[in-house]
């Protein structure tokens, strides 16, 4: 059997952002990858060591759209540990509020594009329409269908009504039928099986050496999410379920997502009973002392980790963060080999790759 | 926290400094300053024996060489400090987030790589070589991550790789267009 290099990408792999991968087939199957990035490397870390604390706000909400949420607010409770500043309790509460609504419209958008790279579309073109509900959701509540820009140093710029609370659980309540619908097409149907299982697998110890994080690590045996293993905003408050698949294939992986959808719902509905009465923010601009900070926190792709360090002056001296999608690349060496080209797609797909994260 | 201390000491003896520090949700973070620059391979050797993972590395020029660019008053007339590099490794085992900092001496700018002994550290020691043009010692695949290895690399190339690399192709296709069009002048004479 003849064996050869096939480039796949630069331009639109799966989704419409740019990364090359040199795959070495044998016949029809992979023996090999290499990965190559930086397409669309932005030099954001560079621009942030420019910029002074609240100027980075806004730029750190630009690295990703999808987990646009996290970014800052990582950031901020890196410079909360670093100042040594306690946010009201209220303000604990809508951050968590805010992040998780972000994790349910980026799940259901990966849970659409599963069945979309494999054919399905009718099943994209549902989770893609329940998902409007979640923009619908977060244009009303914060005035934007993406960027919420709720964060702060030492809380959030928003804070929600009783009326707006009432809202929100109406949303989450219709939201209900229509998931458990397509969680149920998913499990059940015979052609997403088909395509899924047993395709791209990625055991426990190969997930323990490779240092994956969030879905991806979850569906492979390693119960690890930041929530639960190391709390901050209200996750200590709440009762978080970390969603575990054994399994390590792209099946196992889209049921995680499907199952931290339903787990966000009761997330945010804890959160609305819950949450105290207060101040939602300091209500000043605190100064920020030299000093150096890490934070982390789950993004919707997994573990997120910012490093501040200051010294004194409005502008950071080092700011780096690594994204969920980072050390999930290199996993595809694992998953791909022995695997057919047809099921590459599905194989990048259910990584939930974010590559404007991945250059920033 | 106690285990990881004693295993360290068993290699490093008394020559680290740590310290851990709690928040009020009970997250433990420690930072850890190694006395020379190859004491990273036995932490890292310590992190793999529990399990653990690269969470990211963090290089850094300092003091910082942006603030040069600042014009600094002409009476002010220091000698310059060289610019020292400090990498920071973040790891993470059994629910602790361990940053373990060296600095590397004047002049220097090469590391012992830890992704033979930790795997999760490949993407962030290759970035590592290309934005701060830290050399690897011992990687088992020191390619380029992002650019093209006939770009060149300064001591702090944290600008966009993507200019760099557009910049790169465009050079190179508008030099191809001037040379055919020469060519075609030539013929036509």
């Amino acid at each position: 059997m003849s064996s050869y290099t096939i480039p796949i990408g630069p331009v639109h792999v799966v989704l419409e952002e740019p990364i090359y991968f040199k795959l070495q087939v044998e016949g029809e199957t992979v023996v090999g990858l290499g990965i190559n990035a930086g397409h669309v490397h932005r030099g954001i870390e560079f621009l942030t060591m420019q910029r002074n604390f609240y100027q980075n706000l806004t730029l750190t909400e630009r690295v990703c759209s999808l987990c646009s949420n996290n970014h800052p607010f990582t950031y901020c409770m890196a410079l909360e540990k670093l100042s040594g500043i306690q946010i009201p309790v209220r303000a604990e509460y809508l951050r968590t509020l805010a992040d998780e609504i972000k994790r349910i419209a980026s799940h259901l958008f990966n849970i659409g594009i599963i069945p979309h790279i494999i054919g399905f579309d009718s099943l994209f073109m549902h989770a893609m329409e329940v998902r409007e509900t979640m923009q619908d959701l977060k244009e009303s509540v914060f005035g934007n269908r993406m960027n919420l820009s709720v964060n702060t140093i030492g809380g959030v710029r928003y804070d929600i009504t009783e009326e707006q609370s009432k809202y929100i659980i109406k949303t989450l309540d219709n939201l209900k039928k229509p998931l458990e619908e397509i969680t149920k097409i998913c499990r059940t149907d015979a052609s997403i099986r088909r395509r899924t299982e047993g395709v791209g697998v990625l055991t426990k110890d190969q997930a323990i050496e490779y240092g994956v994080v969030g879905p991806v690590a979850r569906a492979s045996g390693i119960d690890y999410d930041v929530r639960v293993v190391n709390p901050y905003a209200a996750y200590d408050k709440i009762k978080v379920n970390s969603v575990v698949e054994q399994n390590g294939d792209v099946f196992s992986r889209l049921l995680v997502r499907l199952q931290e959808v339903a787990e966000s719902i009761s997330i945010i509905e804890q959160c609305l009973k819950e949450m105290p009465e207060g101040p939602t923010n300091l209500g000043y601009m605190p100064d920020i002392p030299a000093g150096e900070a890490i934070a982390k926190s789950e993004a919707p792709r997994g573990e997120l980790i910012y490093y501040v360090r200051t010294n004194g002056t409005p502008i950071p001296e080092r700011i780096k963060w690594r994204v969920p999608t980072y050390p999930n690349w290199a996993a595809l060496n694992v998953m791909m080999p022995g695997q057919k080209i047809a099921d590459i797609s599905v194989i990048i797909g259910s990584i939930d790759p974010c590559i404007s994260c991945t250059e920033r | 926290m106690n285990k990881f201390q004693s295993l360290l000491a068993q290699t490093l003896g008394e020559t680290f400094d740590l310290k851990w520090d709690i928040d009020r949700k009970g997250v433990v973070c420690g930072w850890c300053k190694l006395a020379a620059p190859d004491d990273i391979l036995t932490v890292a050797e310590v992190v793999a024996g529990l399990k653990g993972r690269v969470l990211t590395i963090s290089p850094l020029n300092t003091p910082s060489s942006l603030f040069e660019q600042v014009p600094v008053n002409s009476e002010n007339t220091e000698p310059k400090k060289p610019i020292q590099v400090i990498i920071n490794y973040h790891f993470y085992f059994n629910g602790i987030n361990l940053t373990a900092a060296i600095t590397l001496p004047d002049d220097q700018r090469t590391v012992h790589s830890i992704t033979p002994t930790l795997r999760s550290a490949d993407w962030h020691e290759r970035e590592m070589q290309e934005l701060f043009n830290i050399k690897l010692q011992g990687h088992p695949n020191p390619k380029r991550l992002f650019l093209d290895k006939d770009i060149y690399m300064q001591d702090h190339t944290m600008i966009p790789l993507s200019e760099a690399l557009n910049g790169a192709s465009t050079n190179t296709l508008w030099e191809r267009i001037m040379e055919s069009n020469q060519r075609e002048e030539n013929s036509n004479e």
